[in-house]
């Protein structure tokens, strides 16, 4: 099978600073991803998670290297169009995303462009507005909803126009409990209806929900593995000054003042059972 | 928007009293009244009923005392470094403190005691503020706040898209005005790991009232309430509870650092084995 996104020797730096010779922001980053995929992204600030994110649907495009989304490099201007289609993303701040003044119309707003027949309109905002728990809001103005709403809001008008990849760029950092949980059911339900997922965030709880995870630091890719193998070595993640998961910390303190823990922990339940055993045996 | 069909109460009926000196946390959903809480007592909103007591000042509708307050509230609303706006650090943090009306003297000795404060070089003084990280930016702009010295320091969410590394720097920074200088220190978060950490009381709003105050380890006890409140527990404390399930007598869930689960699982092993 072909992979949906793949990155061939990626450099980029932003305009302007090409003068100065180490200013990259990403380089030598290579990178297939398949279709179907749910990856996360983590990375500590300035590491170029968010560059790499705008690379996958032009809009930006590399300085040396080529990105090919389905088949189609965004290098070319005539297929970006084809390629923003196949790439949806969902940003930081839910206010910058939301461009109408009803719910239903900010939904239509994507479908308008791509110039979808109404009645089909009309079925696709139904189905996206009840797939993110908005029905019944569509002639509500976005700016009475919290903030965890307008996120929803923000995926369902990328939802309706069905693109095959969705980028979700910290896309729970400004939400409260509630709205985070929200979010990362529809991230968990749209994987599971085939979409390929890759979010960027700077939680570990987070990332580990991922099937796959990519350490980025200082403009490249420093490790692109499997959940599981990851988190049983999570501890080197403190090294790029990332978040280690509560339970891989805590198994290691255990163990280095020698309680009798399996070498390695693969994941929160894991650790429970083994210390409920520990602590349950006279 | 009082006497029009748009009128809505954003803060109802609410008591609390925060002691001078105290690091307290305010949690919520959005919506539920944190920032307009924190607008009132730095005066910057007027109660429509009501009084608020900070230090010997009253605020209330139409009162006079609220100019008084601000000298000594500073508040950091969220995601601050977008209101950098100077040439220079060094001017960007004077500004507060020459609208004060000090003098050049003063002005200078309390910029270079806010960029101590928040741990950056004075080599940072003369540097554009747009040239510097998001976590940098961050800690100019809350140096611009504590350059006006003040006595209470409101912060909502300045964590809020820092990395992990990032996050816990400023929070150690912060705690350590808090203990140092005595700052009184009102935390807005929606982070209950950092409620859990740093602060001593909690306050929880839910429709602009509050529903739950308390220690970190009373109100952390209340887990329906909480989820009824569409709110999480700490990380720590949830682990802690998937062990109770099985484990008699249970852990204790007044810890909140992994320092202290530690010591005390390894405490509660050794005796396990000494049976």
């Amino acid at each position: 099978m072909k992979p949906i996104i793949r990155l061939q020797d990626v450099w980029f730096q932003y305009p302007g600073t090409q003068h100065q010779q180490n200013d990259w922001v990403l380089s030598e980053v290579n990178l297939s991803i398949d279709s179907g995929e749910y990856i996360a992204i983590i990375g500590p600030n300035g590491s170029g998670k968010s560059t790499l994110a705008r690379l996958l649907n032009g809009l930006l495009v590399p300085s040396k290297g080529e990105v090919w989304v389905a088949g189609l490099s965004t290098q070319d201007e005539k297929m970006l169009w084809q390629v923003r289609r196949t790439v949806g993303m969902i940003f930081q701040n839910p206010d910058n995303q939301i461009v109408a003044t009803t719910v239903r119309d900010d939904v239509a707003f994507g479908l308008e462009n791509l110039g979808i027949p109404r009645s089909e309109m009309v079925e696709r905002i139904t189905d996206a507005l009840s797939a993110v728990g908005l029905t019944g809001m569509e002639e509500v103005a976005p700016h009475y909803l919290s903030g965890g709403q307008k996120q929803r809001l923000s995926i369902a008008g990328v939802m309706a126009m069905q693109p095959q990849v969705i980028v979700f760029d910290e896309s729970t950092s400004m939400l409260d409990p509630q709205g985070r949980k929200d979010v990362l059911a529809l991230i968990h339900s749209l994987h599971q209806n085939g979409t390929t997922v890759i979010h960027i965030t700077h939680s570990a709880e987070e990332a580990f929900l991922a099937e796959r995870i990519i350490v980025m630091a200082e403009g490249q890719i420093q490790l692109d593995c499997p959940r599981d193998e990851l988190y049983s070595q999570a501890l080197c993640l403190q090294r790029w000054g990332l978040e280690v998961p509560l339970a891989v910390q805590l198994h290691h303190r255990l163990r280095k003042k020698g309680v009798p823990l399996s070498a390695q922990v693969k994941s929160n339940d894991d650790l429970v059972n083994q210390l409920c055993t520990l602590l349950s045996k006279d | 928007m009082a006497g029009t069909p748009f009128e809505r109460h954003a803060i109802k009926e609410l008591d609390l009293e925060i002691p001078s000196g105290s690091f307290v946390s305010i949690l919520g959903q959005t919506g539920s009244g944190k920032s307009t809480l924190i607008q009132l007592i730095a005066g910057l909103l007027e109660p429509t009923s009501g009084t608020i007591q900070v230090g010997p000042y009253t605020l209330k509708q139409g009162g006079k005392q609220s100019a008084d307050v601000r000298k000594h509230v500073g508040i950091v609303f969220q995601y601050p470094e977008h209101q950098l706006f100077e040439e220079t650090v060094a001017k960007d943090i004077a500004f507060g403190p020459r609208n004060q009306g000090l003098t050049e003297k003063e002005i200078k000795k309390r910029v270079e005691m806010a960029l101590e404060w928040v741990g950056l070089p004075s080599s940072f003084a003369d540097r554009s503020p747009f040239q510097l990280s998001g976590g940098q930016m961050r800690r100019v702009a809350l140096a611009g706040v504590l350059a006006l010295a003040p006595d209470i320091l409101i912060l909502d969410e300045p964590t809020a898209g820092l990395d992990p590394q990032g996050k816990m720097d400023l929070l150690t920074l912060i705690h350590r005005l808090h203990r140092d200088q005595n700052m009184t220190v009102i935390l807005v978060t929606h982070d209950m790991n950092e409620a859990a950490k740093y602060a001593d009381y909690l306050f929880v709003l839910a429709d602009g009232t509050c529903r739950l105050h308390g220690s970190p380890s009373e109100v952390f006890q209340k887990q329906k309430q909480l989820t009824a409140l569409a709110l999480d527990l700490p990380e720590i404390t949830r682990l802690i509870h998937q062990l109770n399930q099985k484990v008699h007598p249970p852990i204790p869930t007044d810890l909140f650092t992994i320092d202290q689960l530690e010591s005390y699982l390894l405490e509660r092993l050794r005796k396990v084995e000494n049976v």
